[in-house]
């Protein structure tokens, strides 16, 4: 029995993350980020910063608006791992350190 | 016994090396202005405020959207301008010509054009602007074209009828509108003989536009302070620039190598990724995903940038940031991007921050990926320079002190309240003449 996958053959190793981060807006992904424990932010990015260039390499083989889903999940895992980083190298927290009382709504984003 | 503060450190002596000041023997004499101490009271009075938007927002050109929004006859937008009382719409006409009107039905005032909600901007396409209330319409150029069951209206005259325009110019591909009955300049004049060369920049290139935006509680001249000045970088953002660094240590001073004043407006040069490298550390996702606060590494070739580029002719030049009177910045970045920051006052204590990436459109997901990357790394920076914005509003107006000490790397701030404190004096002075010669 083979469950149903969201992400590309080669990315297998990842498909433990994408229910949960592949989201289509950034809005999406930020409150996530700030809804997760550290040690889930951690997990992710020890396990899929190590695959980013390859999915870099993959995704470019495809027409960036054109993408089959489970490409377009893949894209969106990679935007996900870019809104935590910060997180993981420099705050050791969710939040940016000091910012209680801002926030910075995403309101126009592009495609894909 | 007071401290020796004025003894620079090894570090700081080392750092501050290889800027050298302009012939006035400070920025601040360059720009004209001295060093006094500046009293701040602009910042939170309630009367300064209501003078500003009179004397600074209603008599200069400010920046609405860019003309890459209004692709085709009848796309428009609307800008909700609560701070200055005013809802606009701007629309490309069927003659191609960009026009601003105040988005009010002549009929009974209703608001013309929104979805949903009344305060929510909008965009969209339509061949005529037709009202919720009653179905009366208007042409793109604010004709009116139908009044629902007119003859039930009596000595009704379609001059009369015709939406209130406002000024409106596009330069550079940025829209400005100007509430001023009879403006006092054109747009180009406004910008000045040299600003207005920043039109030569490949802004059309640019059409990948992420937008973030905020309600940040504090005067609007508090943000664009925040970004004036590269003095705040090593502290504010101390995490960000060196992850690896020793939080209690100490940090090397960040320097600008050039400012300017042209006229209202005004200017800063920064070595953007060639700077203040002693006080950076290297992240490891953004090497992999090859894109820092300063853009993509490797960026799309626009050609020439302009003769107004890079103006202090820097050797190792990051980009210009272009403070343009009176709420409206242009940062073009040497590694091709774009950046906007539009600030709209919605009161004394607080203002709508508006802040645009714009980028080449990506050839394919790993150069998307990379702008992703500029814009999630600026936006965790943006939000700790917009947090010390209310403690610091909020303290000014506890008047406590009502004076404050800039220095030689914060002279655009001391430039920007200068100038609107001059125009308000200014304003004050025709105010007191009018009422001479009409008591």
């Amino acid at each position: 029995m083979t469950a149903e996958t969201m992400l590309p053959e080669p990315f297998a190793d990842l498909e433990v993350f994408a229910p949960k981060w592949c989201l289509e807006t950034e809005p999406e992904r930020y409150d996530v980020r700030l809804a997760s424990t550290m040690d889930e932010l951690q997990a992710f990015y020890d396990t899929a910063l190590p695959r980013a260039e390859a999915a870099m390499t993959h995704l470019d083989q495809f027409d960036l608006y054109d993408l089959p889903e489970k490409e377009l999940n893949l894209l969106r895992l990679m935007f996900a791992l870019i809104v935590i980083t910060f997180p993981v190298e420099a705050f050791r927290q969710p939040k940016v350190p000091d910012t209680g009382s801002t926030y910075l709504a995403k309101t126009i984003e592009p495609g894909p | 016994m007071a401290v020796d503060f004025k003894q620079l450190t090894e570090l700081e002596a080392e750092t501050i090396q290889g800027f050298p000041k302009p012939a006035e023997g400070s920025w601040t004499r360059n720009f004209g202005l001295d060093f006094s101490p500046v009293n701040v009271e602009d910042n939170y009075d309630p009367e300064f405020y209501e003078l500003e938007k009179e004397a600074v927002f209603k008599r200069s050109w400010l920046h609405v959207g860019r003309e890459t929004t209004l692709p085709r006859k009848g796309t428009f937008f609307t800008r909700e301008l609560d701070g200055l009382g005013y809802s606009i719409i701007v629309v490309r006409g069927m003659d191609d010509k960009i026009r601003a009107f105040h988005n009010v039905c002549s009929h009974r005032g209703n608001q013309l054009m929104w979805d949903e909600h009344p305060s929510a901007e909008i965009q969209g396409n339509c061949r005529q602007f037709t009202c919720k209330y009653h179905g009366w319409r208007y042409a793109l150029d604010g004709q009116i074209a139908y009044v629902h069951n007119a003859p039930e209206f009596e000595g009704l005259d379609a001059d009369k009828l015709k939406l209130p325009e406002i000024h409106c110019d596009v330069w550079a591909g940025f829209v400005f509108v100007n509430f001023d009955k009879t403006p006092r300049q054109t747009l180009r004049d406004f910008m000045g003989p040299e600003i207005v060369k920043l039109e030569q920049y490949p802004f059309h290139e640019l059409t990948e536009t992420h937008r973030l935006e905020a309600v940040v509680n504090s005067n609007w001249k508090l943000f664009i302070d925040a970004f004036a000045e590269f003095y705040h970088v090593p502290y504010v953002h101390a995490k960000l620039n060196n992850p690896q660094g020793d939080p209690g240590g100490e940090k090397p001073p960040f320097m600008l190598p050039f400012m300017k004043a042209y006229g209202k407006h005004r200017m800063l040069a920064s070595g953007g990724q060639y700077a203040n490298t002693r006080g950076r550390g290297v992240l490891p996702a953004q090497d992999i995903f090859q894109a820092t606060i300063h853009g993509p590494f490797d960026p799309p070739d626009l050609g020439p940038l302009g003769e107004l580029s890079n103006p202090g002719h820097l050797e190792g030049w990051g980009m210009d940031m272009w403070h343009l009177y009176p709420n409206f910045a242009i940062i073009t970045w040497s590694r091709n991007t774009v950046v906007t920051y539009t600030y709209w006052p919605t009161g004394p204590d607080s203002h709508t921050f508006i802040f645009d990436y714009h980028f080449a459109p990506p050839k394919n997901a790993s150069e998307r990926l990379a702008q992703e990357m500029v814009v999630a790394v600026s936006k965790d920076f943006a939000l700790q320079d917009a947090n010390v914005l209310e403690a610091t509003h909020k303290r000014m107006k506890s008047q406590v002190r009502k004076e404050f000490y800039y220095n030689d790397q914060e002279v655009l701030l001391r430039h920007l309240h200068h100038v609107v404190q001059q125009d308000v004096e200014e304003y004050k002075r025709e105010l007191e003449a009018r009422r001479r010669n009409h008591p």
